[in-house]
């Protein structure tokens, strides 16, 4: 068990970053991650590779993330910087990281897809930031192909809308 | 469907662009091996359905209610068939005694 923890932990972590918002979110999400891989093992087919099993439970928990942030969303206006139980950290507590323009864009980033329903917001993580294809997340997410593409065609128009109202002069 | 890539406005590619650069911090693992260390090793008996619950408290196993069932058919069938023999014993003696042979098999024979 803990050689497979120490195998995929950074990989998992670094596909993680992506659907949180600061540390302490990411290690809730790495923990439930690991915690459900655990819980399912006698699920898991020895005919299917290890890594693409533990990706999926990886992208389900961002996913179930971004559902239950929607949910909380729906009753208050969340800030970016708040962590997963509503706690409020202050700007200087969210690390810049070795690249602040980079966490300066993947926060901007972050905070443009917030607005859009849970699944859309996977989709389009998955497709930008991990480059991952279409064709691989509807497999991911049990979507059919087609459907996997008119809904990240939807979401980028109102992302376009969106940037075009924020950036427009 | 062909993808809109080009759709999205330059601000966006460029936004997708330095976002994706963007590394995770870094976590210790140990964290989640204590996590995990700390989970009951016992998962809770799932919650049974149908028709065996209503057995479970009497025999305790499926093997031990497959026992019985069989030992309980097995004892009828013996049953069934000694009491056929039994009533091929009993017979004459009934008619012999009720004086009449048909009074007991209806005059079939």
């Amino acid at each position: 068990m803990e050689s497979l923890v120490l195998r995929h932990h950074p990989e998992i972590s670094r596909l993680l970053w992506r659907f949180a918002r600061n540390p302490a979110d990411l290690e809730d999400l790495v923990q439930e991650t690991f915690l459900r891989m655990v819980r399912s093992l006698d699920t898991w087919r020895a005919d299917q590779p290890f890594r693409h099993w533990i990706t999926r439970i990886a992208t389900n928990v961002g996913r179930d993330f971004y559902r239950r942030q929607a949910v909380r969303r729906r009753w208050a206006t969340e800030p970016l910087a708040a962590t997963e139980g509503g706690e409020v950290l202050p700007p200087e507590a969210v690390d810049p990281g070795a690249d602040p323009a980079a966490r300066a864009a993947a926060s901007e980033f972050k905070e443009l897809l917030a607005t859009l329903p849970a699944d859309d917001r996977a989709l389009l993580t998955l497709h930008h930031l991990e480059g991952w294809d279409l064709k691989t997340i509807a497999a991911q997410f049990g979507w059919t192909v087609t459907a996997t593409k008119l809904r990240a065609w939807r979401a980028r128009n109102r992302l376009r809308a969106l940037l075009t109202e924020t950036h427009s002069p | 469907m062909k993808e809109p890539q080009d759709s999205v406005p330059p601000r966006w590619q460029v936004l997708v662009a330095e976002a994706r650069r963007d590394q995770p911090p870094d976590l210790d693992p140990q964290a989640v091996l204590r996590a995990l260390r700390s989970e009951p090793r016992e998962r809770p008996a799932p919650v049974a359905s149908g028709w065996w619950p209503e057995f479970a408290g009497l025999f305790g196993s499926r093997s031990v209610f497959a026992g019985v069932a069989l030992a309980t058919i097995a004892f009828c069938a013996v049953a069934v068939w000694q009491t056929s023999l039994l009533w091929d014993a009993v017979m004459p003696w009934a008619e012999l005694i009720a004086g009449d042979e048909s009074l007991f098999t209806g005059g079939l024979l």
